[in-house]
């Protein structure tokens, strides 16, 4: 058994499963079930132990973990799925090693070389997918590289692709992956740093922070708007914490207000555009717009 | 206007958290009018923002909560409908 950190291609859970639905399963039956408004694939377990288990994000990549137990691959189909899932042409020692004993490789695959080249082929068009999908679903128009390298990061972080104390690639590594300059991860880098996602530390790897616990406002609006559509649970979140917001404001406004509010409002330039609470929203307003700005009432009456 | 008349309802009510936390929404919904119309449609609810003022003018405190909540609760509702 061997966690498969390394599976984060487009589609590989897809493989995973197919690789296992052929004859992995040992006791009960794969399914897919949603659980906190994530997605989790549980394909059974042996003994105690999860053959496969993780929670599959939109783009349909693990980001939590997965087990699996290489053993249980037999059929041609399955193992070449699983290679698949490991961005491989086919199985070979490499992969023996990292998911324990998988059964010989029957001998009418096809050519180790040709396949490594599709399989090379296939793995930079997954990169260059990876990126352009990632953009697409964070909504990101025409903008700076580093904005997209920023939009893609960010997303990966808070779908928990990356994990809380998770290590992230090196700056370089990422740069490969993504197709782009050095200079805009490190821009984009700086950026999750200052919203509080990872920690970058002089002559250590950058690790991944819990947005749950570091994140400021700034981040609800990416989680709003991720998956390319308005996510129903944060904007309900978002909705309920302003309606409670707006309920004490209103309140407080009424018990602290003082004469100064109004006093400070009567100083406008006419006595027929003096801004008072008691004035109707859209007059009221509408001399508000024109006002210029003024100090804030401090005071409380109480 | 629904947030220039909150603004004015955070400075009344005198806490600087609170307005921050509103400029921070502010934000979010000014990027994204069309996709959260939260302040969409403020004619319709102009009677009630009329209530929230003045109980606010009166001081009462009470009245401007549940006044405001009936607001929030109704754009909450033009949003999800």
């Amino acid at each position: 058994m061997v966690a498969l950190e390394a599976l984060r291609a487009p589609g590989q859970i897809d493989h995973v499963l197919r690789a296992l639905d052929v004859h992995a399963l040992r006791d009960g039956v794969g399914h897919r079930q949603v659980v906190d408004r994530r997605e989790v694939v549980d394909l059974g377990r042996v003994g105690d132990e999860p053959l496969v288990r993780g929670v599959v994000d939109s783009q349909e990549r693990v980001g939590d973990v997965a087990r699996l137990d290489g053993d249980a691959i037999s059929s041609r189909q399955g193992r070449r799925h699983l290679a698949r899932a490991l961005g491989h042409a086919r199985l070979d020692q490499r992969d023996n090693a990292r998911i324990g004993r998988v059964r010989e490789q029957p001998p009418d695959e096809p050519c180790a070389d040709e396949a490594r080249k599709a399989g090379d082929e296939e793995r930079r068009h997954d990169r260059r997918r990876n990126l352009l999908v990632s953009s697409a679903t964070v909504s990101v128009p025409n903008t700076l590289v580093s904005d997209r390298v920023f939009a893609t990061l960010l997303e990966a972080l808070l779908s928990g692709r990356y994990a809380p104390g998770e290590k992230l690639p090196t700056q370089r590594r990422l740069a490969a992956d993504l197709g782009v300059t050095m200079s805009s991860v490190r821009e984009a880098l700086k950026r999750l740093e200052q919203m509080g996602l990872v920690d970058v530390r002089h002559g250590s790897a950058m690790r991944v922070r819990d947005w749950r616990r570091h994140g400021g406002l700034d981040v609800l609006t990416h989680l709003l708007f991720r998956g390319g559509g308005l996510d129903a649970g944060v904007l309900g979140a978002i909705l309920e914490a302003r309606a409670l917001m707006l309920r004490e404001l209103a309140g407080l406004a009424a018990e602290r207000r003082s004469d100064a509010q109004p006093s400070r409002s009567r100083s406008s330039p006419s006595a027929s555009q003096r801004p008072s609470i008691r004035t109707t929203p859209r007059a009221w307003t509408s001399r508000s717009s024109r006002r210029s700005r003024r100090p804030r009432a401090t005071s409380c009456s109480s | 206007m629904d947030f220039a008349f909150f603004t004015e309802v955070a400075q009344a009510a005198g806490n600087l958290v609170f307005e921050l936390i509103l400029n921070a929404i502010r934000e979010l919904y000014f990027a994204h009018l069309d996709a959260v119309p939260v302040t969409a449609r403020p004619q319709e609810l102009a009677p009630i923002y009329a209530r929230i003022a003045r109980a606010i003018g009166r001081g009462d405190g009470n009245r401007a909560r549940a006044a405001a909540f009936e607001l929030a609760s109704q754009q909450a509702e033009q949003v999800g409908g």
